[in-house]
């Protein structure tokens, strides 16, 4: 399980190459505890993307390096480690939501289709409460559906890790908070480490241990809450005092000028 | 210079995908005006060459080149039959050379940098002039006809699935780097299925120039087939029977154009996306 805890330290990204270049992401330190769910927030180019890249070895940092479970992130992804989420589903037109679930899992142990990754790929999806449309093509689901098959395509792979940048950021707010209540309960199931991405203060604190707040011009840490609201959490907690109380304050740090 | 050809679907597929009976009750209704439009000048022409006392050295009316194509139908039919391999089987090896060369264009980048700007510049060459120099080299036999068909039609194949392999989703290639996936990989499980309907925007374009590379190479220098005959009945100044070979081959190009249609049904069952727009 030691594994699963990832490193950064200073962390600086530049794209293009010219050191005149303004840096996307300057001396950001990071440490994510195994088993964490974890949330990057942070305003819209503040550079959260491109952090999760970085933490996942899907990029390479101009500055800095980054080690999971004491080794390169490379070797994370090449152990299939690694379970990302996109922003957008992605998934592919021509395969049904079942097929689409197994394609992570099909190229990372580089053996054909085989009973064993139809059956982890039922078993994500069911996770995820869609095993009745596992025949349906990407066109025949719905958003939210096909962000779901988005996860159980990650989740199929049994990752250690799931890097999820911005996955409910296209949803309506009741299918959101719908998934939110799903994903903590996956969570909670599996025990993986999350590192999530998102610019929603509420869908921050409702599924996080720890929330790391970002600043722009240059990326960087500004703040770090430790959540401390007890779990199960389920709908009821938006009501809560402690709750509102956290994204008060978030709030704060995001917009610290509009202190009305 | 690198366009799409019309009909080529974005990455959106939130269409649903028509089946197949309701697109052929849609081309029926389509195709009625028209048929009617066809007829109105086919008699109208009749009409024109009687009326107008026209010789028919110079043109011949409905009437008489469809008596001529029946008394001339064996004649006409194995002239047909020889065109049609010339385009079928040259059309055959333009696929395989377009996608070939696409594939390796997309897939090692210094042939993309070596070749593909020598592909583009043999596009300047006007192919059509190409016909005698192949007659020359290869003689009056198949393999000139088949080198001009090759050499017009393989370029929009290429051109039009290179469009489609380098039309990858930033984020399925993020996902695909996130287990390791090699080049090998991302091309065959991504970018190939990917490309499909820009292939078949391509293929469509191909035929008809299949057709026109056949018939030239036949002008240039042929014992047999339709291009043969139409040169040979303008010798003989038998205008029927150059008129029936005329609208043989546009026949056959039209049949050719719509058995690309259906071929394309036949793998939109597997691949619904090819059909999700075209058309
Ligand atoms: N490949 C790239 N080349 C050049 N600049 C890039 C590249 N990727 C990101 N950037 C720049 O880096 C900055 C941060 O981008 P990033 O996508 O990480 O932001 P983000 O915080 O995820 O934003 P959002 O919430 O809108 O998704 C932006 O200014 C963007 O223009
Ligand atoms: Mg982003």
């Amino acid at each position: 399980m030691e594994s699963g805890f990832i490193s950064a330290r200073g962390i600086g990204m530049r794209f293009g190459g010219t050191s005149t270049a303004q840096p996307v992401l300057e001396a950001l330190d990071l440490t994510i505890a195994p088993g964490a769910f974890v949330t990057l927030l942070g305003p819209s180019g503040c550079g959260k993307s491109t952090l999760l890249k970085i933490l996942g070895g899907l990029l390479e940092p101009t500055d800095g390096e980054v080690s999971i479970g004491g080794r390169p992130p490379s070797e994370a992804v090449d152990r299939r480690q690694i379970g990302l989420v996109p922003q957008r589903p992605a998934l592919l037109p021509w395969k049904t939501a079942l097929q689409n679930a197994c394609v992570l899992r099909d190229v990372a142990t580089g053996k054909g289709r085989s009973a064993e990754s139809l059956r982890a790929a039922e078993n994500a999806l069911a996770l995820v409460g869609l095993e009745e449309a596992a025949g349906k093509l990407p066109h025949q689901l719905s958003g939210g559906m096909a962000q779901r098959v988005s996860i159980a395509r990650a989740l199929a792979m049994d990752p250690e890790i799931l890097l999820m940048d911005e996955p409910f950021g296209a949803l309506d707010a009741i299918t959101r908070d719908e998934m939110n209540e799903k994903l903590a309960e996956i969570w909670t199931q599996t025990g993986k480490t999350v590192v999530f991405v998102t610019h929603a203060i509420s869908e921050a604190v409702f599924l996080s241990d720890t929330v790391h707040v970002m600043g722009a011009d240059p990326g960087r840490l500004v703040q770090t809450l430790d959540i401390s609201l007890p779990r199960p959490r389920t709908r009821e907690v938006f009501d809560d005092p402690v709750f509102t109380d956290y994204t008060s304050r978030l709030r704060e740090l995001l917009e610290p000028k509009a202190t009305v | 210079m690198v366009t799409a050809a019309p009909g080529v679907p974005t990455r959106e597929h939130s269409r649903p995908v028509s089946t197949t009976p309701g697109r052929l009750r849609r081309w029926y209704s389509r195709a009625w005006p028209s048929a009617l439009l066809l007829l109105a000048v086919l008699v109208a022409w009749e009409l024109a060459v009687a009326l107008l006392g026209v010789s028919e050295f110079v043109v011949a009316p409905p009437s008489a080149f469809a008596a001529e194509t029946w008394n001339s139908r064996e004649l006409l039919l194995a002239a047909a039959w020889i065109t049609t391999q010339e385009i079928l089987y040259g059309f055959l090896i333009s696929v395989a050379v377009g996608v070939g060369l696409a594939v390796v264009i997309a897939r090692f980048s210094w042939v993309d940098r070596a070749v593909y700007p020598l592909v583009v510049l043999f596009q300047v060459v006007p192919k059509v002039a190409l016909a005698p120099i192949f007659i020359l080299w290869f003689g009056y036999g198949v393999t000139p006809k088949l080198l001009l068909v090759v050499v017009i039609a393989f370029f929009p194949i290429t051109l039009n699935m290179l469009v489609g392999l380098r039309s990858i989703d930033p984020d399925l290639l993020l996902l695909m780097k996130s287990v390791g996936a090699t080049r090998n990989q991302i091309l065959a499980r991504i970018q190939i299925p990917t490309s499909l309907p820009y292939l078949f925007a391509g293929m469509r374009i191909a035929i008809t120039l299949a057709v026109i590379g056949a018939v030239v190479a036949e002008f240039a220098g042929a014992s047999d087939g339709l291009g043969y005959l139409i040169q040979f009945a303008s010798t003989q100044l038998d205008t029927p029977l150059m008129f029936s070979a005329l609208i043989l081959v546009s026949l056959l190009g039209l049949v050719l154009y719509y058995g690309m249609s259906l071929a394309e049904f036949a793998l939109a069952r597997r691949f619904p996306h090819i059909t999700a727009e075209s058309q």
